[in-house]
């Protein structure tokens, strides 16, 4: 029955030969079946031959040569599976035989061209299975070779996927000399030729500072200030700040903000080397290349201290000042200073000792941890 | 005339200083450790900080320009700030200062407004960088 285009085509072939031989009487049976579309595409091919022949040294060959091709050109394909199922058996029932050997030889190639870069799973599974059965004392040779590869173009997530499973057993009953050898050999090569997108943004951003050549500019309040972008600092003020109007005499008072005052003790001006001390919350962290790195971060603490010492006071100044700093001790309280500038905070150093220099003349030392605040009357 | 700018590198802020007293130093921030072997070879092993130098300046201000000085420290005690010195030469790098401390000396008249009583102040600054 001829291959007709798009018609099921079914061949089979049954050759039944009973005839001499070499001068002896052969029975030969030939069963051939083809199964297959008539484009020539899919085909499954059975053979089975079987040989009758008497008691004599003959020498039989069975080759089975089969070729599946599966090609789909198609724009996009869903699920492609292509199967490849081969079972060879090699019986022979005779009372004598020289040499038989039984070769299989498969060889399965999975190989995807993609047009566009699509993500796909390709899954190529060659599965083999090998058994040589003997009862009589002769020497036995089963050898099992299995080559596995991947090659792939793209690699983006995670490495391929390659397991190759070896399982090799040799058994016997009796056997002089006795030899299983498993041997593994595993190669993963890596030939990686990858183009990686590196994107980095270019900020550009600016920033203006000056100077003015004004005559005293190192004497007076003069910071000049441009302008930045930069969010992460903010500029001193540009104006020196002002004393308060009508804030009186320096002294320290209670309570620092709500009104009224209900605690107040006056003082004289304070010494000269009196210290303005700014102390901040910075890591200084060096690189091993010796880069120098400074931060801080805005909400940290800044702590800052006046050290003031009064001399010349009275001895009832010097022992209102032990009564206040004892009746407030810890207490926020403020402080006039000889500027007319008002600061609020504590009085840390409770233990520095009021000193009584001569005759009516006491001196007094503290350290007052203070923020600047705003005068209320 | 001696120039603090910050932050660095997009500055914003100037401040003009005069010249800072004597005694000013300079040094390298480097280390050498000294080992000896048993056979009395000596190796030095060197820590380098590559360009960057320590240096200490002490100033006399004015209170106006201490008062200036203070709101500089306020604002950028831990930027980059690029430091012309008396001598021209250009720093990038940090104050190193904990704490800042202003010390009123003496009085200088006259007073400036809004100050109202004419004084020197005194302060150290120590400074970090790189010449550039």
């Amino acid at each position: 029955m001829p291959p007709t285009p798009g018609n099921l085509c079914v061949t089979r072939q049954y050759v039944e030969v009973l005839g001499p031989g070499d001068g002896k009487v052969r029975v030969t049976r030939q069963y051939v079946e083809v199964l297959g579309p008539g484009d020539g595409k899919v085909r499954v091919t059975r053979q089975y031959v079987e040989v009758l022949a008497p008691y004599a040294a003959v020498a039989v060959d069975d080759e089975l040569t089969l070729t599946d091709e599966f090609t789909f050109n198609m724009v996009r394909v869903v699920n492609l599976t292509d199967d490849l199922g081969l079972v060879e058996d090699m019986v022979v029932c005779g009372p004598q035989y020289v040499e038989m050997r039984s070769s299989f030889q498969l060889e399965e190639q999975l190989d995807v061209q993609l047009l566009r870069v699509i993500q796909v799973d390709l899954e190529d599974t060659l599965a083999l299975t090998q058994h040589l059965g003997k009862t009589w004392e002769v020497d036995i040779h089963d050898t099992l070779t299995l080559s596995q590869g991947v090659t792939t173009r793209r690699w983006e997530d995670g490495i391929p996927d390659e397991v190759l499973t070896f399982s090799e057993e040799l058994t016997v009953s009796l056997v002089r000399n006795r030899a299983h050898v498993l041997t593994f050999e595993e190669t993963l090569v890596y030939n990686l030729d990858a183009v990686r997108v590196v994107t980095q943004d270019l900020s550009l951003r600016q920033s203006l500072v000056y100077e003015l050549d004004a005559r005293r500019s190192t004497q007076r309040y003069t910071p000049f200030i441009g302008s930045s972008d930069d969010p992460a600092f903010t500029p001193p003020s540009a104006t020196c700040p002002m004393p308060a109007a009508g804030i009186g005499e320096c002294r320290l008072v209670y309570p620092a903000t709500a009104r009224p005052i209900t605690d107040s003790l006056v003082l004289r001006n304070p010494e000269f080397d009196n210290k303005d001390r700014l102390q901040f919350n910075r890591i200084n962290r060096e690189t091993r290349g010796g880069t120098l790195v400074v931060f801080a971060d805005s909400d940290w603490p800044k702590m800052q201290t006046l050290v003031l010492t009064f001399h010349g006071l009275t001895q009832t100044q010097a022992d209102a000042y032990l009564v206040f700093l004892s009746d407030h001790l810890g207490q926020e309280v403020g402080l006039v200073d000889w500027e007319g500038r008002y600061w609020k905070g504590i009085i840390v150093n409770p233990t520095d000792p009021v000193v009584n220099d001569s005759r009516e003349v006491y001196t007094v030392t503290f350290e007052f941890e203070a923020e600047s605040a705003t005068w209320e009357p | 005339m001696f120039r603090l700018e910050a932050p660095y590198p997009r500055l914003q802020t100037l401040t003009l200083l005069p010249n800072p007293q004597f005694s000013d130093a300079e040094a390298l921030p480097d280390t050498v450790t000294r080992k000896y072997a048993m056979d009395g070879t000596r190796y030095t092993y060197v820590k380098r900080r590559w360009g960057r130098h320590k240096l200490k300046w002490t100033f006399k201000l004015m209170r106006n320009k201490g008062l200036e000085l203070r709101a500089f420290f306020l604002a950028y005690f831990a930027a980059r700030i690029r430091v012309t010195d008396h001598r021209g030469r250009v720093w990038i790098g940090n104050f190193t200062n904990n704490p800042f401390e202003f010390s009123t000396a003496q009085r200088a008249a006259p007073a400036i407004t809004p100050v109202l009583r004419g004084e020197l102040q005194t302060i150290d600054i120590e400074f970090e960088g790189v010449a550039q």
